[in-house]
């Protein structure tokens, strides 16, 4: 290969330290958005001389930050939705001799791209407030951004005067739910934190489920953080409206064919639990969750968790995303047009 | 000239209120569905307009208006959402050129396309498209009986035993009912309120309560009922007695049909079904309403929420339906921009703002390096 088609070589440290960065410092920016304004930086400022290029540089991009954090779903999908909308052009531009002016049309589909993205929790948050019941109860699981600002929208917003309190799920192993809890808290919302284990029987007193998705499948299901699958079960024997929130760039093009497919989709790795916890240590309610999540010492590789599960479309009322509001049957014609 | 002209639509706005408000009991929504639509028509060719932008304004508002008069009548926003599709699609041409690319088909899902001039359709080319396409849906209405008609009975075979509901309301099934009756042997089974009067123009062989249906079910072959609305999860709103009927079916494994014109299918969701439901009176006699003046609340709802999971077959003008595909049939009638960027919405904007909230201030990106300028 001559040097004008050799890939540019990207330093994958820097990336994945930039996409960190961006994370530490907004805690309300979701990854999938995060990973696609690294995106749009390095495609702003590339020397890239041909499509094959700028693909092959988005790609490495991808990979550096996927492997940064855990591999996460949505970082991967949202890069993947990403590339593919940007590099779309039609044929009168791309026969253009000039390699700059395809450039400039990527650089430009890549700003419309992002600032659709990023607005997108708001326009979901608009969308989803008339969900909320008026005085009544929502349960949410986990700690999800979208989720938090559906229901800050929903205080907020006068026409639906909301006094509804939250229920939250702890979230075990990584008690991810206290940190929900406490920004809801923060927030000014009457929220209680509840046991994982304690959903089936509370269900009977909850009116509304409200939940994110790490993933949304082809099928309509979606794959979130474990325990998601038990609540909604239980809102579905008990009548419970569940409603999704997700960003459309959390759309995969995957449909399982069983639940063990779903470790090969998400590419969670899965954890330990902490078998080294004792009694006493479980009680200590305040620093227990920072704890967990830099306590990974044990080797025992028989206890190990499975990080997320699959909620198949029966269990979903519907799927309010920045595309619409679905019910589950109609994600797969969106993926279509997304993924055309 | 143009005040005159503003006076004109306010008068026709309020002689349309006053319409409905008239009548005593719910009529039959095409009745409804003409007069709103007649009046968008008269809108549509009187009001004076220099961009598209400007017109869409005024039918929402317009829309709002009415729809706040009557919130519980989902037909009338219906109608101006369908008015207001045709508006749109005719006003901004589409590019034919790169109409199979998927380039189109991705780019409609992000971009604006008012924002881009060179697709505007000329204003007096405009008027006159909308004008037809307005009046393609008047003709629409207009045969939209016959032609749920003609479809639905397909459904139905001799010798078979039809439960019907609201038959008395209903103009839809009193057309079907006399349609399958010409062409087949059956015996049909009217669930009749107390309050309401035997229709004997029609003839029906039984007339049972709706308490009775649950047990008859076990005979009957069809279910047939008319919705008052349909949304995009293929849930739907019947009259009172409709749910229960339903479930009497489905214990039963009857196959229930929902007869319903493409106006009664909405593009939106209903949130909470609770707050939509109007009450009707309660019909008591006079002596038991003086006795329980004051002291006794007695509901009578207008309108009944049915799950999607209820209804095996929705029978519009055009087709037959699913319940789960009922999503599919929306995008026919109804733009994305105007049922999730009403107005209503961008009030709220300015609240929704993220520093507002507490969660984080909007995201600066920075601008595009034009790589022809480096």
């Amino acid at each position: 290969m001559s040097d004008t088609e050799r890939p540019p070589v990207l330093d994958q440290d820097r990336v994945a330290n930039d996409f960190l960065a961006l994370l530490r410092g907004d805690s309300y920016l979701s990854s999938g958005i995060a990973a696609i304004r690294v995106l749009y930086d390095i495609l702003n400022n590339t020397d890239a001389s041909t499509t094959f290029q700028v693909i092959a540089e988005l790609e490495s991009a991808t990979s550096a930050m996927a492997n940064a954090e855990q591999a996460s779903l949505c970082v991967l999908t949202a890069c993947e939705i990403f590339t593919r909308y940007v590099t779309l052009t039609p044929s009168e531009i791309l026969d253009n001799r000039d390699f700059r002016v395809v450039l400039g049309f990527y650089r430009n589909r890549a700003y419309q791209f992002l600032q659709r993205s990023a607005n997108s929790p708001n326009f979901i948050a608009r969308i989803a407030c008339a969900f909320m019941p008026r005085d009544g109860t929502v349960l949410v699981h986990s700690y999800s951004k979208v989720v938090l600002r559906v229901l800050a929208t929903a205080k907020m917003s006068n026409s639906i005067g909301s006094k509804f309190r939250v229920f939250v799920t702890e979230s075990r192993p990584d008690f991810s739910g206290r940190r929900m809890y406490e920004e809801l808290v923060r927030h000014g919302f009457d929220a209680t934190l509840i046991l994982d284990v304690s959903v089936g029987s509370l269900m009977s007193s909850v009116d509304v489920v409200l939940i994110g998705a790490e993933g949304v499948l082809e099928t309509g299901g979606i794959i979130n953080k474990m325990g998601t699958l038990n609540i909604t079960d239980s809102a579905k024997v008990m009548n419970k409206p569940v409603y999704v929130v997700a960003e459309s760039i959390k759309f995969v093009k995957k449909a399982p064919m069983s639940k063990r497919e779903i470790t090969h989709i998400a590419l969670y790795p899965q954890k330990p639990i902490n078998m080294s916890l004792n009694i006493t240590e479980a009680r200590d309610a305040s620093g227990l969750f920072r704890r967990f999540e830099t306590d990974y010492n044990n080797d025992d590789k028989q206890n190990h968790y499975q990080q997320v599960d699959y909620s198949p479309p029966t269990n979903i009322n519907l799927i309010i995303t920045d595309l619409g509001i679905f019910p589950p049957e109609a994600v797969g014609g969106e993926l279509v047009k997304l993924y055309a | 000239m143009a005040s005159r002209k503003k006076e004109d639509l306010v008068e026709l706005r309020a002689k349309l209120l006053m319409g409905i408000k008239r009548s005593a009991t719910r009529e039959p929504s095409l009745k409804l569905a003409t007069e709103v639509l007649t009046f968008l028509m008269r809108l549509v060719r009187h009001e004076k307009y220099d961009k598209v932008e400007t017109l869409l304004e005024v039918l929402h508002e317009n829309g709002s208006l009415i729809t706040a008069a009557y919130p519980s009548e989902f037909v009338i926003r219906n109608l101006v959402l369908a008015v207001s599709k045709i508006a749109r699609d005719e006003g901004f041409r589409s590019d034919i050129s790169d109409a199979t690319s998927a380039f189109n088909s991705l780019t409609r899902l992000w971009i604006d396309r008012r924002k881009d001039d060179a697709l505007r359709v000329p204003l007096k080319d405009f008027r006159e498209k909308l004008i037809d396409g307005v009046r393609e849906l008047q003709t629409e209405m207009e045969t939209c009986r016959e032609n749920i008609v003609r479809i639905g009975t397909e459904l139905i075979s001799t010798g078979d035993i039809v439960m019907v509901h609201s038959l008395n309301s209903s103009t839809t099934i009193q057309s079907f009912l006399k349609d399958i009756r010409e062409k087949h042997k059956l015996r049909i089974m009217s669930v009749q309120n107390s309050s309401e009067p035997l229709n004997n123009d029609f003839p029906v062989e039984d007339y049972i309560k709706l308490c009775e249906a649950a047990t008859k079910m076990a005979h009957v072959t069809k279910v047939v009922l008319s919705a008052i609305t349909v949304f995009p999860d293929g849930s739907c709103l019947l009259p009172p007695g409709g749910r229960s009927i339903c479930l009497s079916a489905q214990r039963h494994n009857v196959p229930v049909y929902v007869l319903c014109a493409f106006y009664k299918i909405a593009p939106y969701f209903l949130p909470d079904p609770s707050i939509i439901i109007k009450h009707t009176l309660p019909g008591l006699p006079f002596d038991m309403a003086r006795k329980f003046a004051g002291r006794v609340r007695v509901l009578q709802p207008a309108i009944e929420y049915t799950e999607p999971g209820l209804v095996s077959l929705y029978v519009t003008n055009t087709t037959v339906i699913n319940p789960h595909h009922v999503y599919r049939i929306i995008t026919d009638y109804y733009h994305q921009g105007d049922v999730y960027d009403s107005p209503d919405f961008q009030k709220d904007e300015a609240a929704l703002n993220s520093e507002k909230l507490g969660l984080g201030a909007p995201a600066h990106i920075p601008p595009v390096n034009d790589p022809l300028k480096a």
